[in-house]
């Protein structure tokens, strides 16, 4: 296989983010997803009650005002002999208030309408211009809010979902649905569709209108609409495919700038930069390609729209004209026709216009939903029971794991933890150790066999409450890039200053923190950059500290420490580890030796068990490996 | 509006021909739509005249051709700015990425991985709406009108002048808005960067999240960055109700004073009752768009603090620049020299005091100090990652700013101490940044790095794609792919930082025998907290607080008092307990003296 194939494999895999990944659907249906958007909309039944109500007052006056328009220009042209708008239960009302107004001002007739005309036209164009201000207040401000939810909930979703899930998800790709698709549904949710409500109104009032002024020419628009309508649901089947496209290359191109950006460091070291930019070249160009295959679809369906609506203008003028020339209609109400034909209109592109936007949000709630459909394999179980205060007693029944189906680390993995004890995993890399600790602190789903604590099914109690029981350090942590108050608050958000200075002192970092420009409030960099590698680690042992839990874990959590911190921590160690049940994966010796129990792992399964004494007697893997150690540390 | 141009200028003038289209096609395309209103008031007029049905006839068909001259270059219109917008767009992405690409550690110091992925996604992503729609919108406009006054002038100059103000007025209230509403949708922008961050944070950093049962807590934060994005968005949605709905009102306003005006005209005779009717129909046609004038001013304030975002970006300062007459570093002996270097980071002044050290070519030396003593920050000086506040770093007696950048890192291999891979397939993780790597090459480095073995039991072998920085691996694995990573680099200086702490002992001891004939050649760097990394060096270094305390061999430092001296004796007192017997391979077990 050649590199460039290669690449082009990985980026398609880019780890196989599941149903995403299958270009098509996910498989939920348009009603379904509408239900689903529209449930965060529910909460402010009342806003929506109100914004629809608004929003029919705005469509009646945002059909009235042309009316009026129509009627002023009918009146200057003098081509109108009927009544002033053409519909008696308007008219009466404003001949006499016309009548009124002449008498008292002494004004020509024409001069009278003409007023009258133009403030009951200033008057409906303030009141459109409030309504319609409001309108976008109150329905923007419920999109955001009901955004705002949605994102709260896939963030709480995201925090639910295992770990096996997040090994095959990068973060970008995540935060694609967390920002683009949520943004597309709020557009639509926070404003687009109430307002095409209103449109859809207006259409139908000024049907109305049109309708009880010459029923023959409304023929025209009644027949024009519905093929517009016709052409907007047949492009849909090009729409979508095409718009989840475009969603799935950018949420790709997004993970590949995360990476990109975390990566900077071995980047420039291998002077990767050129292929790098190379690599993000082809993902844009698919994003490129991807969008303008999509938006190419607007460009083609809008402006026939618009051109339906000019041949709107045309039919008109052909029925209207001969309908002229026969007698059957005034020249007045032709150029109203053409008028009406452009109001009639307008709301109804718009609408075609948002049946996009709709496929866009649909696109976005599919992507949306689907992470916040997918089951965690661990769940919080939020609503079991708490974990009683636990002893420690650790109990592993013949736990079989795996992390890719068909290849399990462990088939049948017992062993008896009692509570206080301290067990050692020792063995070589790659053969299990934090697999065994993420069993325990519920990182991943084990496929068979039982974990008890205290001799209590683990999966029966709220996990929450038992991860505050633990304290474990993974092989790979992480702090955060707030301050290191807030770091240490990851042990105990109730920690006092005392307590934390303390514990700062049991790692041996108190006095630099100390020295620290903002102290506790020093703010960290990403990733707890902005100090060695080895004051992270104390950091972390020192939340470890605070957190004062009943079970203890380790993993390799003095990696990077050097001997003089260590022994310096030897005896907060010591404090740590006294009378609670610890787990420790360490290769130094001097941290394993002081283990009740060593376990010896290899090829998944325990080779060796017992105290150090024991194990050294027994001459296997562990003799071994002290052996190898003793033998690497001498110096000649 | 300044920013915007500045931003999109340049870009635009790249797609020149495509621009031109856009552009001619929005005219043609004002121009049908401009005559349509005309032949339609053409047609009613002569209908009047010679009440003949083939007048009407002419009519619908000349209208049914302007209609579809106008559905072609509507057409032609979209798909000219479809493929502006997403030129511009990529070629944007494509400039910003590689501007991120070539800054230097430093700037990432400012920057978190949360607000650049939203400046290079949402913000690029924004610039659509004006490319897309707003440009074309305005230029359509902008010609409609032009065309409408010039039918108007016909009829009559005074109302054509009148019809004037209203987009002058238009414009105005946009321009004075401006400042004010850029800064709202930039703050917005600021905040949606913000949660981001928050965001991106929490899922690199899930297993620690959960680890500690710190869900709950998170989630709380996290709500706080969303709360505050959401204010700031609130006060945006302000912003687009009066500005939409303010122009809608403004038109109208206009359009009722036009009509009135022209009323006075038709009364007094100065029009005929015809012109004025096709007057007004051209106000209503220009209307339709004019009602969009709103959502431009609110694409162009919003592109502009999106511009704003990009431009810091683009402009931020370079920190390690490149001499402009910088040379390429060839043929390495590996001499390496630090002079008088002291080196600050922005909050931590000494992180390096005054260190003077030679290190000839081909010599092995191990780097000791305490946690947070300054080896990393030393090493980084190394393949400039930084630069040093005071003094200068030599390679050949050279000084290493005088390099490319390229040329200079390509002789130097640093295992960093956190292990960084990215999602590609194992093959690729180790040919990381070499071209035309072969097979037998990636094997031979992951077989000295001990991970060949591992690759092998792996169902895709060297295929496999690793998750995000590694994830799927084990600790000790990780480490090793990144050491055959920079083994296959074939450095002239190699540098270890702390990169065997989660290899267990076997393993390591079998790297470092690899690794001995690796470096053969080589200068070398080792930092780590375990002795083996001593058997095999030539010289000791040891780091306090930033300064070189001591520089020798094992023997030389061995029985000196100092930090060498506790080192060792700290070791042997942690195996002294042991007492081997290798003959036997027989271990005798001493009371732990304690
Ligand atoms: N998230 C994962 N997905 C798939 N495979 C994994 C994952 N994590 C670990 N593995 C594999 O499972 C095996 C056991 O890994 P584990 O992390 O438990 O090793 P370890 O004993 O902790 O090694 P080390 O000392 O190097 O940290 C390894 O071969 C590793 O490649
Ligand atoms: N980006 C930074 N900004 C400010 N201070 C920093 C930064 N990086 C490191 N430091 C500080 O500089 C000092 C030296 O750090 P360095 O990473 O070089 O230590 P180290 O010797 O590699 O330690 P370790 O053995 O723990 O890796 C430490 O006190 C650390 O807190
Ligand atoms: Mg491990
Ligand atoms: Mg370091």
């Amino acid at each position: 296989m050649s590199i460039k194939e290669r690449r082009k494999k990985a980026a398609s895999i880019h780890t196989d983010s599941e149903r995403e990944e299958k270009r098509g659907s996910f498989g939920y249906s348009d009603s379904f997803l509408f239900k689903f958007m529209f449930r965060y909309m529910t909460p402010y039944r009342a806003e929506l009650i109100l914004v629809s109500f608004i929003m029919l007052l705005f469509a009646m006056t945002t059909a009235v005002g042309p009316i009026v328009l129509m009627a002023a220009i009918n009146r200057f042209t003098g081509d109108s002999t009927a009544g002033l708008f053409g519909i008696d239960f308007i008219d009466n009302p404003v001949e006499d208030l016309i009548a009124f107004i002449q008498t008292t001002f002494s004004l020509s007739t024409v001069w009278a309408e003409a007023t009258i005309l133009s403030i009951i036209y200033l008057v409906v164009q303030f009141l459109v211009f409030i309504l319609n201000k409001k309108q976008i207040n109150m329905i923007g401000s419920v999109g955001l809010r009901a955004e705002l939810a949605m994102r709260l909930d896939m963030f709480r979703q995201l925090q639910e979902l295992d770990l096996s899930y997040h090994d095959k998800n990068e973060v970008g790709r995540i935060m694609s649905r967390l920002t683009s698709d949520l943004t597309a549904i709020r557009e639509m949710l926070g404003g687009q569709v109430i307002l095409n409500i209103a449109n859809l109104i207006t259409v139908v009032i000024v049907m109305v209108v049109i309708y009880s002024i010459d029923p023959v020419l409304s023929l025209v628009p009644t027949i024009f609409i519905p093929i517009v309508f016709a052409i907007g649901v047949i492009s849909r089947r090009y729409t979508r495919e095409r718009r989840k496209e475009t969603r799935r290359t950018n949420s790709i191109m997004m993970a590949n700038i995360g990476e990109s950006i975390a990566g900077i460091k071995v980047t420039k070291g291998h002077n990767r930069e050129g292929q790098n930019i190379e690599f993000f070249r082809g993902l844009n160009e698919a994003n490129r390609k991807a969008t303008i295959h999509a938006d190419d679809m607007n460009a083609i369906f809008f402006p026939i729209l618009l051109a339906t609506s000019f041949l709107g203008i045309a039919f008109i003028v052909l029925v209207g004209g001969i309908r002229l020339l026969d007698g059957l209609l005034t020249i007045g109400v032709l150029v109203a026709f053409l008028n009406y034909n452009i109001i009639l209109f307008r709301p109804v592109i718009l609408l075609g216009q948002f049946y996009q936007q709709l496929q866009d949000a649909l696109t976005g709630a599919e992507r949306v939903y689907a992470l916040l459909d997918t089951k965690t394999k661990v769940p919080m179980n939020r609503d079991y029971p708490d974990l009683p205060p636990i002893e420690g007693e650790v109990l592993f029944e013949k736990i079989k794991f795996e992390y890719v189906p068909g290849t399990p680390v462990y088939q049948q993995f017992s062993l008896m933890v009692p509570a206080g004890h301290v067990v050692a995993f020792v063995g070589k890399t790659g053969a299990g150790k934090s697999t065994i600790i993420n069993i325990l602190s519920r990182m991943y789903e084990f496929q068979e066999g039982v974990l008890k604590i205290d001799g209590r099914d683990i999966t029966n109690y709220s996990l929450q409450s038992y991860r505050r029981q633990i304290a474990a350090v993974p092989q790979d942590f992480f702090l955060l890039s707030a301050s290191i108050r807030e770091n240490l608050r990851l042990g105990d958000p109730q920690a006092s200053e005392e307590d934390m200075f303390k514990a700062l002192e049991a790692v041996g970092l108190e006095e630099y923190v100390r020295s620290m420009e903002n102290g506790l409030d020093t703010p960290l960099q990403e990733r707890g950059g902005r100090l060695s590698v080895g004051q992270r680690q104390l950091i972390v042992f020192a939340a470890v500290l605070l957190a004062n839990p009943r079970i203890l874990i380790l993993d390799e959590a003095t990696s990077s420490i050097d001997v003089f911190s260590e022994l310096k921590i030897q005896k907060a160690i010591k404090l740590l580890l006294a009378d609670r049940t610890a787990f420790i994966i360490a290769h130094r010796l001097s941290t394993i030796r002081a283990a009740d129990t060593i376990v010896v792992i290899d090829e998944g399964d325990i080779v060796e068990q017992g105290t150090h004494d024991e194990l050294i007697q027994l001459q296997g893997h562990y003799h071994e490996l002290v052996k190898n150690q003793i033998q690497l540390a001498e110096v000649t | 509006m300044r920013e915007i141009f500045e931003l999109l200028g340049p870009y635009v003038k790249r797609h020149k021909l495509i621009f031109l289209s856009l552009n001619v096609t929005t005219i043609f395309a004002a121009t049908s739509q401009i005559l349509i209103p005309v032949t339609v008031n053409y047609t009613i007029d002569r209908i009047d005249r010679f009440q003949n049905r083939s007048v009407i006839i002419q009519g619908f068909f000349i209208i049914v051709l302007l209609t579809f001259m106008d559905l072609i270059f509507q057409m032609g219109q979209r798909f000219s700015a479809n493929r502006l917008a997403q030129n511009v767009i990529f070629d944007i992405r494509q400039d910003l990425f590689q501007t991120l690409q070539h800054q230097e550690l430093e700037y990432y110091a400012s920057e978190s991985v949360g607000q650049i992925m939203s400046r290079t996604i949402e913000e690029v992503f924004s610039l659509r709406d004006i490319l897309t729609w707003g440009y074309r919108l305005t230029a359509l406009i902008f010609w409609l009108f032009v065309g409408s006054f010039i039918v108007m002038v016909q009829v009559s100059l005074e109302m054509a002048l009148i019809f004037l103000i209203l987009p002058i007025f238009l414009v105005v209230i946009t321009k004075r808005s401006s400042a004010r509403n850029v800064k709202l949708f930039y703050d917005a922008r600021f905040k949606y960067g913000a949660m981001n961050e928050t965001l991106a944070e929490n899922l690199t950093g899930i297993q620690t999240v959960k680890s500690f049962g710190r869900e709950d807590e998170q989630t709380a934060a996290f709500n706080i960055k969303n709360q505050e994005f959401y204010e700031s968005s609130l006060k945006t949605v302000g912003v687009r109700a009066s500005l939409t709905s303010g122009m809608i009102f403004l038109i109208s306003f206009g359009i009722i004073a036009l009509v009135l005006i022209g009323g006075v005209y038709v009364e007094q005779g100065r029009i005929s009752p015809g012109n004025f009717i096709a007057f007004m129909l051209l106000v209503l046609q220009i209307s339709i768009p004019g009602r969009f004038v709103g959502f431009l001013g609110i694409i162009i304030q919003n592109t502009q603090s999106a511009a704003l975002r990009l431009s810091e970006i683009f402009e931020a300062p370079v920190v390690l620049e490149e001499k402009p007459d910088a040379e390429s570093l060839d043929d390495v002996k590996g001499d390496l020299g630090f002079e008088n270097v002291s080196f600050d980071y922005p909050k931590k002044p000494g992180a390096l005091e005054n260190i003077n050290l030679i290190i000839p070519a081909g010599q092995k030396v191990a780097l000791l100090g305490p946690t947070g003593s300054g080896k990393s920050s030393l090493i980084n000086l190394i393949a400039r990652f930084f630069d040093p506040t005071t003094g200068k770093v030599t390679i050949d007696g050279k000084d290493i700013s005088q390099f490319t950048l390229k040329s200079l890192r390509k002789h130097i291999g640093i295992v960093h101490q956190e292990s960084f891979l990215f999602t590609l397939p194992i093959f690729d993780n180790i040919a990381f940044g070499k071209e035309n790597v072969t097979i037998d090459e990636v094997e031979a480095a992951a077989k000295a790095a001990q991970i060949h073995d591992f690759i092998m039991t792996l169902e895709d072998g060297y295929e496999t794609i690793v998750g995000e920085r590694g994830v799927t691996l084990s600790g000790g694995e990780r480490q090793r792919v990144t050491i055959a990573r920079t083994l296959l680099h074939n450095p002239k200086i190699l540098i270890f930082d702390d990169s065997v702490s989660a290899v267990d002992p076997e393993t390591e001891g079998r790297i470092q025998n690899a690794l001995a004939t690796a470096s053969e050649t080589r200068t070398t760097i080792i930092i780590s907290q375990r002795p083996s990394s001593l058997r095999y060096v030539d010289r000791i270094i040891v780091l306090d607080l930033g300064v070189i305390t001591q520089d020798g061999t094992h023997a030389e430092l061995r029985n000196v008092d100092g930090i060498y001296k506790n080192f060792m004796d700290a070791i042997e007192g942690q195996i002294k307990f042991l007492d081997w017997d290798f003959d036997e391979s027989q271990v005798k077990i001493k009371e732990m003296s304690d």
